[in-house]
């Protein structure tokens, strides 16, 4: 039953691309296409939702063909729900949005695609079909970037995309290659870790090391970067499903290659420090963007910093948790795009804040130190078993957002009305926060890594986005503050041509 | 030295129309530096001004332009072509020929290769939106000294530049002024001018968007930009101005033309003096004025059937029972011609702004608006004072509170530390709302609207009596009565504004009443009722000979375009004997406005037969929909004079109707207001639509979906660029069909002629556009007058088609 | 004469909507104010025009008048009559005396 289950997912997924190419190439009206692949794709998120529901009772189900396997495991369970979830809701949203457009067919049989190739890509249980779905959902999103296929900026983001992605699959290849060999044709990904041993030191680390690099580039982290802020020349269906289903496809990879990757604990620690510095990097380069997609865009790659670095550092669980959390978060953001001008209206409309100042302001802001993080302390301590120092590490990153939130509330207004609803608030969110991720990592409970990077150099990326904070707000002259931000505003834009006085 | 530098750049900027930010989004025409010269003189070879000749040639084919309107439109232009010209045997009107060779032998046209964006001017995109940003993350360091300074600073050390340019920079002068005077100073001053010109051609969205700035907001101007352009453009050794090349067009001789003319004319028997006097008919009329005869031929065949379809009925004596004032916007045609439907309802249109211009505050809120016609300025500032003040106090409270934690979420999404965290937690809630929003709009809206309550909710009294005085007060009420004739007010007058609710759409203050700075009409609604229910206003406005009988009372509501529903705004005010006619005007709008919604649903994009009323409602909390309503696409004429001429006619909401009694008005002062305002605010909206449909690239802002956010100034189209200016193609055209038909305005008085007359003589902008062919009027003294043209040299008569005989009926 | 101190008086006449340019000059020219009339009318160069419009500010004629001493003026009138080559307008240069010379130098 449960394998049926399984099949039926991945078949109607890959049948919905089918009929919609099918139907655009026969011309059909690309408004019911549309709809029908909308209809199809939620047809099929129920069907991932009673999977899961299936596999969390009864357990993990593995369907083989031959030498190559696909699974649905808690992990596969939650991304295709995700993926499934959010790719419905997308193109539902583009049924709509994309009313009239002469490219709505490409878009939907792009978009199928792409969640067809994702679908197969959480379910993969060997190495063989990881590696394909990998690269098939790589060309789908590059087609996804041709949706407007005549604009000089979707050129332009199509070939620095294809650059990338075909230098990183290609040493994605390269590296599933020497597995293949090794394990004497496909083999499931649970057996990597006897393949990888039986690799010897040298071979085996550079196969760690071009999966790492594919995982990079997919998730746009440092040196790989320069793809991201590119594609916002496609319409905002196509971003929101990028930044929610394909960028964080680096996580997927380094979570299910971790007997590969994890032994070398080295290579774990470049992984972190890559991550850390996208994510001070693209926070910096995020509070200079004027324009909405392009801070959206920046805050990705950020976001796609923290999730990485948490991989580095063994907390699999933290990092697909933040990676299901910001998928929803950040397509729905997207979405949104346009909101800004009502927000602007209702705004306008608002009473202005009575400004907290002298003893009040102070004591707001002690009280929103001490209580988020004496909150989170107590949580921890009650709730977690046992106390990963990797995941400690992370907490402080919960702790100075429950501070910034709460400190923004009291210092707004400090009334008993706000420190009440703000106080009961924020310990409320915490509990439930720590309870979540708690159960959640049971739930998902991870092959744990080999070997990670040390707990500590989380400190060096949270020092950075401390001193990045500290340069926003001084109000006397710095030369660091203005190279900073004038860094941080020009390098994203200027290519070295530039510099030489050429136009490109 | 460098005042001399400041009127120069003054003065190459001069034609540069200024464009309006997104949050108050006033309709301008694009090409209005060009108004003082005739239409399509002098044209940007990269502008459209016309549809192309294939388009027009199709819709001749398809019997859009018949070849009577054709030759009708060719004589008009040039009065040469009325003689008639021997070939041979046959004698043929020169118009004819003229239309032959332009329906048998299309032109092709003309392009350009468009230009590639040059390095100088991404890197100059980049500085300017980070300068400008509204609501900035990081302000920009030094921002507070002028964009030159601030950008000399920054780029000083920017370590993205190579050394000797940062160097350059460095080096440069301090002071805008300065800088900009050293970069022309290669310049000859002969040149100058043009110099500046080609600098300010390229970035014209930025280029415009700074303009208005310079003079609204004061932070930047184009001196400033100028300096950073050139400072920069040295700098980086580049191109300052890429070179654009033209495509000619192939041309064929004006006797090869002639030749083919005169071999189908005579069906092969063309002797080369038959050639010849076919050549000399051509002559007058060279292809480069095809274009420009075609759009009048098009124009003209609406204009007739328009003007054919206006009454010459008399005025009805008795008293309605209810008067609905609406704007001009031509929305309020569809709304006017459903309500009237109903016995004893009458109609008048009228600027959306009921003559009250103001900048509006909400109670308590923290900005203003400006509620009026962008051709004033503000003077008078107007808030509200809630009538229960310790509900008030509560609500304001409680707004406080949600502005709060509201600050909070957006703090804790834009800080530096805390945006992961965030994520983490804020995900799953926005994962179920988008899911709510993407699946079930209207509940998503009621949920949002049950959870807010704004203090601006409250029932209120407007400051109007604080902010002008009793005199100001009767003087606007008597302007307002006298220019749109409301002679005998009906027990129950309604002024209705209008304004549009949709969701995530960056243009919705184009929907909204651009008589209004681009914001709702509720609010002038409410001032104005304020004002004629006042009894000393009532008083003085007796003394002055403007009666308003006492069972009269004033009631203000709004219009909602997309969901087509009026709402009755102060219901507080609105006395008990009133009441009732109160509730049975709501009954008779809503009966209205269903019909009406169903009417628009046949020619919404996508609005389907089913249920059509619900869906088309519902697209207004659609946060996915593109299309929630068409706005002012079709606008197409404007008609200033009685209901009588248009009652119960159809004009698919694609006129602006302007209520205007001649026998009320013997100065002519109040058709002089209406002449000078509402028109042209009707020729912006118009030539907007106009030239955005035409240039969607370059005009318009191109597809929606693609449109990137910059704070409330503007859009960009991808991930940098030039700020877009004009209107999204969704506000134009379907795929690949247009939902606006590009014509110019048709404007059309029930007037004495001589009136008209002197009134477009003693106004430049008039003369301008009527003279110079932006727009057309016809004109006729009264219902016992036949219709006029005007022309440059006079009025000319028209020529009515009745829609029986479809014959041409020389009036 | 008593006691008063010559200086020029330039009077500029524009349409509405080039009358901020014409500010900024007589601002960046150190001139200490200004007089701004809106809405007058006449008959010139370019035809009649009629006056102050009850709901167009735009389309009106203003007149700018500002006083500045003799060594000022000559800069600012050369950069006026540069930015009337382009857009329409007159302007007028009157000798004038003052009796309170501190207010405008």
């Amino acid at each position: 039953m449960d394998e049926v289950v399984l099949a039926a997912t991945i078949v109607v997924a890959w049948s919905t691309t089918a009929i919609a190419a099918a139907l655009c190439w026969l011309r059909f009206s690309s408004h019911i296409t549309a709809r029908i692949a909308a209809g199809m794709t939620g047809a099929n998120f129920v069907i991932a939702v009673a999977s899961a529901v299936l596999t969390l009772a009864t357990g993990p189900v593995t369907l083989a063909l031959g030498q190559s396997s696909v699974q649905l495991d808690p992990l596969s369970v939650l991304l295709s729900v995700l993926v499934l979830g959010l790719s419905a809701l997308i193109q539902s949203f583009a049924v709509r949005y994309l009313r009239g457009d002469r490219r709505q067919g490409w878009f939907v049989v792009v978009a199928t695609t792409l969640t067809a190739a994702t679908v197969l890509l959480v379910c993969a249980a060997s190495v063989l079909v990881f590696a394909l779905a990998w690269v098939a959902a790589g060309a789908a999103l590059i087609a996804a970037l041709a949706t407007y296929p005549d604009l000089p900026q979707a050129h332009e983001g199509i070939r620095r995309t294809a650059r990338r992605f075909a230098l990183a699959d290609a040493g994605l290849l390269v590296g599933v290659g020497v597995l293949l060999v090794a394990g004497g044709g496909d083999r499931s990904l649970r057996e990597l870790g006897s393949i990888a041993a039986s690799l010897g030191e040298p071979l085996s680390l550079t196969v760690a090391a071009l999966l790492v690099i594919a995982a990079l580039a997919r998730s746009s982290q440092l040196p790989f970067h320069g793809w991201l802020p590119f594609t916002l020349a496609a319409p905002t269906p196509v971003s929101a499903l990028m930044h929610a289903g394909v960028v964080n496809a680096g996580a997927i990879l380094l979570v299910r290659f971790s007997p590969v990757i994890s032994v070398h604990a080295w290579l774990m620690t470049t992984i972190v420090l890559l991550g850390g510095a996208t994510l001070v990097w693209a926070s910096a380069a995020r509070l200079v963007r004027p324009d909405v997609k392009g801070r959206l865009v920046y805050s990705t790659m950020a976001q796609m910093g923290f999730m990485i670095m948490a991989c580095g550092l063994g907390a699999y669980a933290a990092a697909i948790f933040h990676l299901i959390a910001h998928s929803l978060f950040k397509s729905s953001l997207f979405l949104g795009a346009g909101m800004g001008v009502r927000r602007f209206v209702t705004e306008r409309d608002r009473p202005a804040a009575e400004p907290v100042t002298g003893v009040r302001r102070a004591l707001a802001l002690l009280i929103a130190i001490v209580v988020p993080v004496s909150g989170l302390i107590v949580a921890e301590l009650l709730l977690t078993r046992p106390i990963a120092p990797a995941n400690l590490t992370l907490l402080a990153f919960v702790a100075a957002t429950g501070v910034i939130t709460l400190a923004a509330t009291l210092t707004g207004r400090f009334t008993v009305g706000t420190l009440l609803i703000g106080v009961t608030g924020i310990l409320t969110l915490i509990l439930a926060y720590i309870a979540f991720l708690n159960t959640f990592s049971a739930a998902l409970d991870p092959v744990p890594a080999s070997a990670s990077a040390p707990a500590w150099l989380v400190a060096i990326p949270f020092a950075a986005l401390l001193t990045l904070d500290l340069l926003t707000r001084t109000r006397t002259t710095s030369r660091l503050r203005d190279r900073v931000y004038g860094l941080a505003l020009t390098i994203t834009e200027l290519n070295p041509s530039l510099a030489k006085g050429l136009p490109r | 030295m460098s005042l001399i530098l400041r009127a120069h750049v003054a003065a190459a900027a001069h034609d540069i129309v200024p464009s309006w930010p997104l949050d108050s989004f006033i309709a301008v025409n694009p090409l209005a530096g060009a108004e003082s010269r005739p239409f399509g003189s002098g044209a940007d070879p990269d502008v459209a001004i016309t549809r192309s000749t294939a388009d027009f040639v199709t819709d001749f084919h398809r019997g859009r332009i018949p070849v009577e309107a054709l030759e009708r439109a060719l004589v008009a232009r040039i009065p040469t072509l009325a003689q008639t010209v021997p070939l041979g045997e046959k004698t043929l009107p020169a118009a004819t020929i003229a239309a032959l060779d332009m329906i048998e032998w299309p032109d092709s046209e003309a392009g350009t290769v468009p230009a590639e964006d040059t390095a100088l001017d991404r890197s100059l995109c980049i500085w300017i939106a980070a300068y400008l940003n509204p609501d900035p993350l990081w302000a920009m360091p030094h921002r507070d000294q002028g964009f030159y300074a601030a950008w000399r600073r920054l780029a000083a050390g920017d370590l993205a530049l190579p050394r000797p340019s940062r160097r350059r920079i460095a080096d440069a002068p301090e002071d805008a002024d300065a800088a900009l005077q050293k970069a022309v100073s290669a310049v000859a001053p002969s040149e100058l001018h043009n110099y500046l010109r080609a600098q300010l051609a390229p970035l014209p969205g930025w280029v415009a968007h700074i303009k208005w700035r310079a003079e609204k907001v004061g932070d930047i101007d184009l001196t400033n930009y100028l300096a950073v352009r050139l400072t920069l453009g040295t700098t980086l050794e580049s191109n300052l101005v890429t070179p654009v090349t033209a495509v000619p067009a192939p041309v064929d001789t004006t006797w090869e033309r002639a030749g083919r003319i005169a071999v189908s004319v005579t069906r092969g028997a063309a002797g080369p003096e038959v050639v010849a006097a076919v050549a000399r008919v051509l002559a007058e009329h060279p292809p480069a004025e095809h274009l420009l005869t075609w759009q009048a031929a098009y124009e003209e065949v609406y204009r007739t059937e328009l003007v054919g379809m206006l009454r010459s009925i008399a005025e009805p004596t008795e008293r309605p029972d209810v008067q609905v004032v609406l704007c001009i916007d031509p929305r309020s045609e569809g709304l006017r011609r459903h309500l009237e439907r109903y016995r004893g309802v009458e109609t008048l249109g009228f600027a959306g702004f009921f003559g009250v211009p103001i900048r509006f505050s909400r109670y308590a809120a923290q900005g203003a608006m400006n509620a009026l016609p962008a051709l004033l300025t503000p003077r008078h500032r107007v808030t509200e004072h809630p009538l229960d003040t310790r509900a008030a106090a509560r609500t304001v409270a409680a707004a406080r509170r949600r502005g709060a934690f509201g600050h909070a979420l957006r703090t804790a999404d834009a800080a530096t530390l805390s945006p992961f965290a965030f994520a983490e937690t804020a995900g799953w809630f926005s994962g179920a709302l988008t899911a709510l929003r993407t699946l079930a709009p209207s509940t998503h809206a009621r949920l949002e609207r049950a959870l807010s309550s704004r203090p601006g909710d409250l029932p209120a009294r407007l400051t109007t009596d604080g902010s002008f005085t009793l005199d100001e007060r009767v003087s606007m009420a008597a302007t307002a009565m006298r220019v749109m004739g409301l002679t005998r007010p009906a027990p129950l007058v309604v002024l209705t504004g209008h304004g549009s609710h949709s969701t995530n759409n960056l243009y919705q203050s184009a929907l909204d009443c651009g008589a209004c700075g681009g914001n709702p009409g509720g609010v002038n609604a409410r001032a104005a009722a304020e004002l004629f229910n006042d009894p000393e206003v009532r008083a003085a406005l007796a003394g002055n000979g403007l009666r308003i009988p006492d069972d009269t009372v004033f009631v203000a509501a709004e219009h909602d375009t997309v969901r087509d529903t009026v709402t009755v705004l102060d219901r507080h005010s609105i006395p008990q004997s009133h009441l009732k006619q109160v509730r049975e005007f709501e009954e008779l709008q809503a009966e209205a406005g269903t019909r009406l919604v169903t009417e628009r649903a046949r020619t919404l994009p996508g609005a389907r037969s089913r249920r059509a009323v619900e869906r088309v409602r519902q697209r207004a909390d659609d946060w996915a929909e593109v299309y929630p309503e068409l706005g002012l696409a079709g606008n197409a004429a404007m008609i200033i004079g009685p209901r009588e001429l248009t009652r119960g006619v159809d004009l698919s909401r694609r006129v602006f109707l302007h209520s205007y009694r001649t026998e009320l008005d013997p100065d002519g002062s109040a058709l002089e207001t209406i002449m000078t305002a509402p028109l042209i605010v009707a020729q912006w909206i118009n030539h907007q639509y106009y030239f955005s449909t035409l240039n969607p690239g370059t005009l318009g802002a191109g597809t929606k979906t693609i449109h990137n956010a910059v704070g409330t100034l503007g859009v960009l189209a991808g991930h940098r660029g030039d700020l877009r200016r004009g209107l999204p193609w969704q506000s134009v055209g379907f795929g690949s069909e247009l939902l606006h038909e590009p014509m110019r305005l048709t404007v059309v008085i029930e007037a004495a002629l001589d009136r008209i007359g002197q009134i477009i003589s003693a106004n430049q902008v008039l003369r301008n556009l009527l003279d110079n062919e932006w727009i057309t009027l016809t004109a006729r003294d009264n219902i016992h007058h036949p219709w006029h043209r005007y022309t440059r040299y006079g009025w000319t008569p028209t020529i009515t088609l009745t829609a029986r005989q479809n014959q041409e009926t020389p009036v | 004469m008593n006691n008063l101190t010559r200086m020029t008086r330039l009077e500029i006449i524009v349409p509405a909507r080039d009358a901020p340019a014409i500010r900024e000059l007589i601002s960046s020219a150190g001139a200490t104010g200004y007089t701004s009339v809106t809405g007058v009318s006449g008959i010139g160069h370019h035809g009649q025009h009629s006056g102050s419009l009850l709901f167009n500010e735009y389309d009106t004629l203003t007149m700018l008048i500002t006083v500045m001493p003799e060594g000022k003026a000559g800069e600012l009138i050369d950069a006026v009559r540069e930015l009337l080559n382009a857009s329409s307008g007159v302007m007028f240069v009157a000798e004038t005396y003052v009796s309170r010379p501190e207010y405008f130098q």
